[in-house]
């Protein structure tokens, strides 16, 4: 009995790593197909740069030639967030793609694939791409725009757990956004969008929490993405960002500042659970919900 | 061989255009649902770049620059994807076979699709800006309304008819389209000073960014605009009057571009099959 149902799980465990692997091709195919390698590169960079570059000269038009860890704390939460965006908005477009736009996600839900391991697996590309923009926006701070980044000051071992941890995080996120596309009949192409422009509100990406007013700022320190920000910072600048108030260093955010990385990793790992356990049964929920009510194949035209 | 006089041909131009704009304009009312999301998204990104400018104890006028670029990128979004990318979309549907085989100038339609999106895109804008205003007690100088009516107005002008001349260039685009679509969201917000005053950022650019920066209509109306709303307070790249020339220019520019640029396109389509050619 218990080897058969060993045997069982390794099946199951077999046949959500191949739907994984193909879906992870398909949706790298999509991504990136459509032009040569080079067009391709240049447009999957172009915004997000052009996004920095934003930031960048807003900071140069107030602070003039004046530099402090707010332009650290301002770049390097802007480079990360593109892997928010890309999560949150790519998995949500998933469904809509498959279901208006190829019209091929009842093919999907008629075939042996595994759906969740195969939402998962069609993010991998925008993700990935995600993760390459990311790389190159913080290579393009420090060589040209003078970012302090130092490498031997950088908290390697913090910064791959907090890394993965808001990975699960994001993805978790996503696959909450798709189950919502799923049984929605319009707009389903424009909430991974309204959800990642309200954590560039609320999770601190721009500006500290501190400066929020109180019913934001309570909003910004119940949302996981505003943690994993300061953590990523935290570890790649290797402590906590400071300025300077009359006369003496303090914490730029002091309210993210009593955080210890101990505490910022329980934070991310608590959520990191419950953010994708609660994904995988809400979205099996959605699921059976679209089936019931025949939105599996809907096409709405929008 | 049936000629129509001048004036069924005005007639039935207009009559095309009117039905091109009908769903655009009646659709809102029939679905509020889609005011919501289209002002949501730009009211949180605003939002979260007039905290930006607090957290950096920028001058006051700064918010309200802001404000009013978010205004004007309503109208650069609606020009790109219910403009440039519409015939793009209608090939996708089906439908641009149908546009293509009723007796219907494709001009008249293009009016139809910028006058509807025109109201669309100023409901979203008028929601912007109200929101924001009260939100964040920005206070714009209406003193010198008719000029400023007149630079919106000109900038409109120029600005569909870039979205109009884009629509014939998409529309013999398979995927890439969208792709380009998406490219022309940060990188105009960038090179127009949405965010921050023109001529802060061209006077440290390179002259063909320059140039880039400058036939996007949003450019020159926004820093016109932004000097008359805010007095004081901004200084222009050129006075508003020299940036109104080069706006009637754009204009002009864009609207015989598109006129050549669609007949040019759509000979092209129909030549490599590609008027109902979907998913390439």
């Amino acid at each position: 009995m218990t080897e058969t149902a060993a045997s069982s799980l390794a099946l199951t465990l077999r046949e959500n790593l191949r739907t994984f692997r193909i879906a992870s091709w398909l949706g790298w195919q999509i991504e990136s197909n459509w032009a040569d390698p080079i067009v391709f590169l240049i447009f999957s960079i172009l915004r997000p740069m052009a996004a920095a570059l934003i930031i960048v000269v807003m900071y140069q038009v107030i602070a003039g030639g004046v530099r402090d860890d707010f332009f650290e704390y301002l770049f390097l939460s802007n480079a990360f967030f593109v892997l928010v965006t890309q999560a949150l908005a790519g998995m949500s477009w998933t469904i809509f793609d498959d279901r208006e736009n190829y019209k091929m996600l009842k093919y999907v839900y008629t075939s042996p694939a595994r759906k969740f391991a195969y939402l998962i697996g069609r993010a991998v590309g925008k993700i990935g791409i995600g993760i390459l923009t990311t790389l190159l926006l913080l290579a393009v701070g420090i060589l040209f725009l003078h970012v302090r980044m130092d490498v031997r000051t950088i908290e390697w071992g913090w910064l791959s757990v907090y890394f993965v941890l808001g990975v699960i995080i994001l993805v978790s996120l996503g696959m909450v956004l798709a189950g919502v596309s799923l049984v929605i009949a319009r707009h389903g192409e424009f909430i991974g969008e309204v959800t990642a422009g309200s954590l560039l509100l609320v999770s601190s990406a721009y500006f500290p929490p501190d400066i929020l007013p109180i019913g934001l700022k309570q909003l910004s320190l119940a949302v996981p993405v505003t943690y994993w920000l300061e953590a990523m910072r935290r570890s790649l600048m290797g402590g906590v960002l400071t300025t300077t108030f009359n006369g003496a260093r303090v914490p730029l955010s002091p309210y993210l500042a009593i955080f210890s990385n101990v505490d910022l990793l329980l934070i991310l790992t608590i959520s990191a659970v419950v953010c994708s356990i609660g994904s995988y049964y809400f979205f099996s929920w959605v699921e059976q919900r679209a089936k019931e009510k025949g939105m599996i194949d809907r096409v709405t035209g929008y | 061989m049936y000629n129509r006089s001048v004036h069924q041909r005005v007639v039935h131009f207009l009559r095309a255009a009117n039905g091109r704009a009908y769903p655009r304009i009646w659709g809102l009312s029939r679905e509020p649902s889609w005011v919501f999301f289209d002002v949501l998204v730009p009211l949180l990104n605003t939002t979260a770049f007039v905290f930006l400018y607090r957290a950096m104890h920028a001058p006051e006028s700064y918010v309200g620059f802001v404000v009013l670029g978010a205004t004007l990128s309503a109208y650069w979004l609606n020009c790109v994807w219910m403009m440039g990318t519409q015939l793009h979309w209608d090939k996708r549907e089906g439908l641009l076979e149908l546009y293509v085989l009723a007796p219907v100038s494709m001009m008249a339609l293009l009016w139809g699709m910028a006058i509807g999106g025109f109201y669309q895109a100023t409901l979203r804008a008028v929601a912007i800006v109200l929101v924001l205003s009260i939100a964040f007690g920005v206070h714009f100088d209406l003193m010198q309304w008719p000029m400023e009516l007149a630079i919106f107005s000109i900038t409109m002008l120029a600005l569909y008819g870039l979205g109009m001349a884009l629509s014939s260039v998409f529309l013999m685009w398979g995927r890439e389209a969208w792709q380009l679509a998406l490219a022309l969201h940060e990188p105009a917000f960038f090179l127009t000073g949405l965010n921050f005053p023109l001529s802060k950022l061209l006077s440290s650019l390179p002259g063909f960014f320059t140039f880039i920066s400058a036939i996007i209509p949003i450019s020159f109306g926004l820093d016109a605009l932004r000097q008359l709303m805010f007095p004081g307070e901004i200084a222009g790249v050129l006075s508003p009057m020299q940036e109104v020339l080069v706006l009637c220019g754009l204009a002009v520019f864009f609207v015989v571009l598109a006129i050549f640029a669609l007949r040019r396109m759509e000979w092209l389509a129909r030549v490599q099959a590609r008027l109902s050619l979907r998913w390439q």
